[in-house]
């Protein structure tokens, strides 16, 4: 009986260390490129940076149920993204920020004109022209299906169009 | 029209995310958010404290085993039961296959043993020679050698079991029933031979053996006694192979190691592996928890196959790696120095074989384990079959030839299909035959050259007469060598 236990024990010591190791491995891939994303959703490097840390600290716990430790973790991100605009909205009604930071004056254009669009709009835009995630891929880090993806890219690049034309 | 804007927010979005920066105290700030969370690394220490009354020792091996189940690739997983306990490495390829495992009984308490180390320093500091005697032998004879070959000295058997980069071992049996063994590095065969002559003695524990010049003491110590807790080899369709091997060995050091495997160099894997490299064989050896070491023997491995093998298996503390790196490697010794004493060529007496002679029938000194080129004094004849040296035999002179024999007459041996070669000796030869005999004894044994190939090495019983046989030839041989005797 003791014995079963000690294993037990030495298991969950075991798991717990490999999970620090491979958060640890991932954190070093994968917490730039992350936050890059989680910038240009939320517009601000700042924010973006709390999302990313935040989602690194969940990782952690639910490391056994990612099978692919990159994509759970992408998709933890863009639903930290999510609840961020939710809670942001809930504090002040949400008014696009400008994009500062761009350089040139017609890319200020489109990001601004982006950030104006709805989150999920945004997201999915990101994920498809700037991670260059599939249509399904996209679909898994937002939880909908591949035809939502389809007309959100779709809508959303008419909507910028509209935007920067005018 | 929508491509044009595709395009243009694919560039803008890249632009954008070069903008982005990160923090440094990122990591520090996960970290923090993963303890408060209640998962706390820091934790593990004081678990380990409470479990450790419980049982101390299953826990420790516990700790470093792994079941198998058949999934090679799993990660570390622990689990331990009747069927004994294993390790598996997780950066292993998944080519390699589980050969061969066996635990001895946990726990089960072996002789205590004690052991003297002597060795001899290169210029750099690091031990390029060594003689490490182990009273009882266990340690030396468990499981990590191949097969010992006997070795006759001074009328005594002596098994001899060595490796390709020069590490050799000579166990026996005293009077009083105690294995003494004898752990050499980088010794010549003569020097080996006269270590073991000096020690085959009843006070073989304490006798100062007969050691080469610039001989000094490295180490004494007594261990308790401990069972190989499990070993493992595993082996690759291309025969590449490597063994794992857990002891349960209280108070070992990283130093102490070091004895064991000295000359060779010492590798940093992961943050504190110790690595031991020579020529086709590695060697990996740590101490894993205070009372547990693991070594990992590989032949056939690139050197970074063997280092992700050690980073999948687990780590020891870097003080003992820095301690360690500073006493055996001061400065990598590159492969070829390792071991290899000057050629220092036969000694007196011993006549070469001519190589363009076609017969000779030699007798042996000693029969040792290849690589027959480590071998570098005396006239040492390898037998090889399909091109890989199977023994080495030490030769000592004189020897028979061609010259000797009167009659030859090749034949066929119909149960084996192989030909054979029965010879006649001339007077001379009988006589030549019969003080060669005298020399080596009852049971002694005598290589056979065809064409500069051992063919055989028989041992003689009893003084044979005139008449003898070669076998074990191809047809053409067989024909060709009788008629060139039968001359």
């Amino acid at each position: 009986m003791e014995a079963d236990a000690v294993i037990e024990e030495a298991e969950r010591l075991e798991s717990l260390r490999d999970r620090a190791d491979g958060v640890a491995a991932l954190y070093r891939r994968e917490y730039l490129p992350m936050v890059r994303l989680a910038h240009l959703i939320t517009g601000s490097n700042e924010v973006a940076e709390d999302v990313v840390q935040e989602a690194f600290v969940r990782m952690y716990k639910s490391w056994d149920r990612a099978d692919q430790p990159a994509a759970y973790l992408r998709r933890i991100v863009v639903n930290g993204c999510n609840s961020w605009h939710r809670r942001r909205r809930l504090e002040r009604e949400h008014l696009p920020r400008p994009v500062a930071e761009a350089v040139d004056p017609e890319a200020r254009e489109l990001l601004d004109a982006l950030a104006r669009l709805g989150l999920r709009q945004r997201t999915a835009l990101v994920l498809r022209y700037y991670a260059d995630m599939s249509e399904a891929d996209v679909a898994l880090a937002l939880g909908c299906r591949p035809g939502t993806v389809k007309s959100l890219v779709h809508r959303g690049l008419r909507q910028l169009e509209g935007m920067i034309e005018r | 029209m929508s491509g044009a804007v595709e395009e243009r927010l694919r560039r803008a979005l890249a632009d954008q995310a070069e903008t982005t920066t990160t923090s440094p105290g990122a990591w520090r700030r996960i970290q923090a958010g993963i303890e408060a969370g209640g998962r706390v690394r820091r934790r593990l220490p004081v678990q380990w404290l409470v479990l450790a009354p419980v049982a101390a020792v299953a826990l420790v091996v516990v700790m470093l085993a792994v079941v198998l189940n058949g999934e090679g690739d799993r990660p570390l997983k622990v689990t331990g039961g009747t069927d004994g306990l294993y390790l598996v490495p997780t950066g292993v390829e998944p080519r390699f296959r589980l050969a061969e495992a066996t635990d001895s009984a946990p726990f089960s308490p072996l002789p205590a043993w004690a052991y003297r180390a002597f060795g001899r320093r290169a210029a750099g500091g690091a031990v390029e020679a060594s003689v490490v005697i182990i009273v009882p032998a266990d340690r030396a004879t468990a499981g990590t050698m191949p097969e010992p070959t006997p070795l006759r000295v001074l009328g005594r058997d002596v098994a001899v079991a060595g490796d390709s980069f020069g590490q050799r071992i000579l166990s026996w049996t005293q009077a009083d029933g105690t294995t003494v063994g004898v752990t050499t590095f980088g010794l010549s065969q003569q020097d080996l031979i006269a270590v073991a002559e000096s020690l085959l003695r009843d006070d073989a524990a304490t006798a100062v053996p007969a050691l080469p010049t610039g001989f000094a003491p490295l180490g004494a110590g007594r261990k308790d006694g401990f069972p190989l807790a499990t070993f493992q080899r595993w082996q690759a369709d291309d025969g590449a192979m490597f063994s794992v091997i857990v002891d349960r060995d209280p108070g070992a050091t990283v130093e102490e190691l070091a004895l064991w495997l000295p000359g060779s160099r010492a590798k940093k894997v992961r943050d504190t592996t110790a690595m031991y490299l020579g020529g086709q064989e590695s060697y990996l050896t740590w101490v894993e928890q205070p009372g547990i070491t693991v070594t990992v023997q590989a032949s056939g491995l690139s050197e970074q196959e063997v280092a992700a093998m050690a980073r999948g298996l687990r780590p020891i503390d870097d003080a003992a790696w820095a301690k360690l790196v500073a006493r055996v490697a001061p400065t990598p010794i590159p492969p070829a120095a390792i071991g290899l004493p000057p050629d220092i060529g036969p000694p007196p007496g011993v006549v070469v074989p001519d190589p363009n002679a076609y017969f000779y029938i030699v007798p042996v000194r000693a029969t040792l384990a290849p690589p027959c080129s480590l071998m570098r004094v005396g006239v040492i004849l390898p037998e090889t079959v399909a091109g890989r040296e199977v023994a080495c035999y030490q030769v000592i002179a004189p020897f028979l030839s061609a010259a000797d024999v009167a009659t030859a007459v090749a034949r066929e041996d119909r149960t084996t299909g192989t030909w054979a070669v029965e010879y006649t000796l001339t007077p001379h030869g009988v006589d030549r035959m019969g003080d060669l005999f005298r020399e080596v004894g009852a049971g002694g044994q005598f290589a056979i050259l065809v064409d500069g190939r051992v063919v055989s090495a028989p041992r003689l019983e009893a003084l044979p007469g005139s008449k003898g046989i070669v076998t074990g030839l191809d047809e053409a041989t067989a024909r060709s060598l009788a008629e060139r005797l039968g001359r």
